[in-house]
């Protein structure tokens, strides 16, 4: 069995928890559909996004040397990193300069896909994740499941044991109001305290040189606000040419998420405050790699709204760790293989191809499509499962040869309704897992349509 | 080569042709009841609205709706007195920790979501929306626009080092979907519609 499928496996031994896993996202996709069924021109503002990002990733070089001008222009300092070691390192050394050992950071995917609070915490700089989900995770040392609502497989009742433990709350408290109440001054103390801040970047403005970041809580901008230096890291593909095109994006990102009409905060970041320092830090990691993969460059859109993870049929039941990647559901399956085609090779295939990330995507990219592309991709590099490996090198044997296709299929018809239950559902059968096989027909369209055919003419 | 060149160079060697920049939704006219719509975005964003003329003496109106506090503070100097602090445009942000009640403006408002666009212009610090435990945000009923199309139009946020959209109070639903309001900002969101120029 391939990684996903066995993690899938242990995530839906307890079908409850898998069927309240699948709800719970059911639900948001639902806010999302009420939300966009509300903006009449909906569907105008999702190609008006789509074509923005297609006109930014063919003019990506320009516009990041445009906005690189701007931000220095408003006193903002620019870093570049090619990779994600460059990267931490840079951030590193901003927070030594300043002698910074208690950072707060707010939820950035960037910095978890470089494993940054990792880093830093190996040189003994302490990092503390101030969105209310990622500092439960960071409690209970998981990585997010959710793009959006990271502890979002997690239950009242577990969460309430790891602030009893962590954060002294009641033995046995439940109660959101009241544990979200202790969280928040537990991470009032630490913005405090804080000696830097780190936030990620929902939109980085070309022709201004400011960064755009949304939240709902709030915590990015008490951690920049109070503390002595911001770092704002983004992936490169962030940019978007100009303020105006903020509009489409507002107002696509909150619905898509969580069906808001927008987030609570739209925080717009230009220049530091007097005396003190802004930096961002531009980082490539895989992107332009990304983007010269012609059928694939399209993932570079993703606003990461987490709609497509939403509505996935297989992120619904087989969660968020189940991926083994920063970024899980659809989009995850799409951006992971170009990073790691070997290690992620088994994510194209956790999807049934039904489309409806593509049709809910607020970019309007063509992820399953780009599944299928990869699946082909992984085939042609050899770097399919055995089990599949064989049955498809079996079943390209049969299909092109008609006689071979008629021999097989009469023998398939027959050998289904006699052969012993074990010969059908077995371990190369992945299919027959959980599932009963079809009835099979009695006979084949064709000689049904021989049978037919005398009595029509 | 540095990073920068590599990065730059490898976009080059690499981005597709390029396609038009599509036409952005141009402003609507402010269509009648824009007020209303605003005021509906507000609740369904969690916060309460009064109309000023509500408010009366703002001594009194703070004492009775917020009895539980002590810390009054506002950036607007015609509304200071007795129980209700003036803060300058130089406060240091951590001086701010204890405040209860902050009373500050906000520039614009957007009908479709209820965010208010407040700059730093109107900030004493730029963490006071945050930081504080309740938010009252006065803004004039002729600066409503209809979605943010509208709002960017009137907005140039390089014109000011730092503002911030507001859409009622700090929230989260990070355990089980539950949502709680006075995630890490502000408790409550109080918008105070003031009478337009026209
Ligand atoms: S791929 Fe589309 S739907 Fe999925 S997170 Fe990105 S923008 Fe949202």
């Amino acid at each position: 069995m391939s990684q996903h499928a066995t993690k899938a496996h242990a995530f839906l031994a307890n079908e409850e928890r898998a069927n309240w896993h699948d709800q719970s996202l059911w639900m948001v996709r639902e806010k999302r559909d009420r939300a966009s069924g509300q903006i009449p021109d909906w569907e105008q503002l999702r190609d008006c996004a789509s074509g923005i990002k297609d006109h930014v990733l063919a003019n990506l070089d320009n516009y990041l040397e445009e906005f690189e001008a701007h931000a220095l222009a408003n006193g903002v300092q620019v870093h570049w990193a090619r990779n994600a070691a460059e990267h931490n390192t840079i951030v590193e050394g901003i927070l030594r300069k300043h002698n910074a050992r208690r950072v707060v950071k707010s939820k950035s995917m960037l910095t978890e896909e470089c494993q940054l609070n990792e880093h830093l915490h190996r040189q003994g700089i302490e990092v503390i994740d101030t969105d209310l989900g990622e500092r439960i995770i960071q409690l209970l040392e998981e990585p997010p499941s959710h793009i959006v609502m990271p502890a979002i497989h997690l239950k009242k009742e577990e969460i309430g044991e790891l602030f009893h433990q962590k954060l002294g709350t009641q033995a046995g408290a439940t109660d959101p109001k009241y544990l979200t109440e202790a969280a928040r001054h537990h991470l009032r103390a630490r913005f405090m305290e804080s000696d830097a801040a780190i936030t990620g970047v929902n939109f980085a403005i070309a022709e201004t040189g400011g960064i755009v970041v949304c939240t709902n809580e709030g915590n990015a901008d008490m951690g920049v606000h109070l503390a002595p230096v911001q770092i704002h890291c983004m992936g490169i593909e962030k940019i978007i040419p100009k303020a105006e095109h903020l509009g489409v994006f507002t107002r696509l990102l909150g619905r898509s998420a969580t069906g808001q009409p927008i987030t609570v905060f739209t925080s717009h970041f230009h220049q530091p405050e007097p005396g003190r320092e802004m930096h961002i830090v531009l980082v490539d990691n895989g992107r332009t790699e990304q983007l010269g993969r012609e059928k694939f460059r399209n993932s570079l859109k993703c606003i990461r709204c987490g709609a497509c993870m939403n509505t996935c049929p297989i992120y619904r039941r087989s969660g968020g760790h189940s991926y083994g990647a920063t970024v899980p559901g659809p989009i995850g399956s799409i951006l992971t293989p170009g990073q790691d085609l070997k290690r992620y090779s088994d994510l194209p295939f956790a999807s049934t191809l039904c489309g409806s990330c593509s049709d809910v995507c607020p970019v309007k990219i063509n992820i399953h499509e780009q599944l299928y592309e990869w699946r082909q991709e992984i085939a042609r590099q050899h770097e399919l499962p055995a089990s599949k490996r064989l049955s498809m090198r079996i079943a390209g044997w049969v299909l092109a040869s008609p006689a071979r296709y008629r021999f097989f299929g009469k023998w398939a018809r027959r050998a289904l309704q006699w052969l012993p239950r074990w010969m059908v559902y077995h371990r190369l059968n992945a299919w027959g897992k959980g599932r009963e096989m079809p009835e099979p027909p009695r006979q084949s369209f064709k000689e049904w349509y021989q049978n037919e055919k005398p009595k029509q003419s | 080569m540095s990073a920068r060149a590599h990065i730059l160079k490898a976009i080059r060697e690499r981005r597709p042709a390029s396609p038009p920049l599509p036409r952005v939704p141009g402003p609507q006219q402010q269509g009648a009841g824009i007020q209303s719509r605003f005021c509906e975005s507000l609740i369904l964003a969690g916060a309460e609205w009064v109309p000023e003329s509500a408010i009366g003496d703002w001594g009194s109106y703070l004492q009775k709706h917020y009895p539980d506090c002590q810390n009054f503070v506002t950036a607007l100097p015609e509304l200071a007195g007795p129980g209700l602090q003036f803060l300058p445009a130089t406060t240091d942000a951590r001086s701010l920790r204890n405040v209860d009640v902050a009373i500050i403006k906000g520039d614009w408002g957007v009908a479709e979501n209820g965010a208010i666009w407040v700059p730093q212009e109107q900030l004493p610090a730029r963490v006071l929306p945050f930081i504080t435990q309740h938010l009252i945000l006065l803004l004039p009923t002729d600066k409503i626009v209809e979605t943010m199309h509208d709002a960017y139009h009137y907005i140039r946020p390089d014109t000011t080092p730092f503002g911030v959209f507001i859409a009622g109070p700090s929230k989260t639903a990070d355990i089980e979907q539950s949502l709680v309001k006075g995630a890490q900002g502000a408790r409550s969101e109080l918008v105070v519609l003031q009478p337009g120029a026209a």
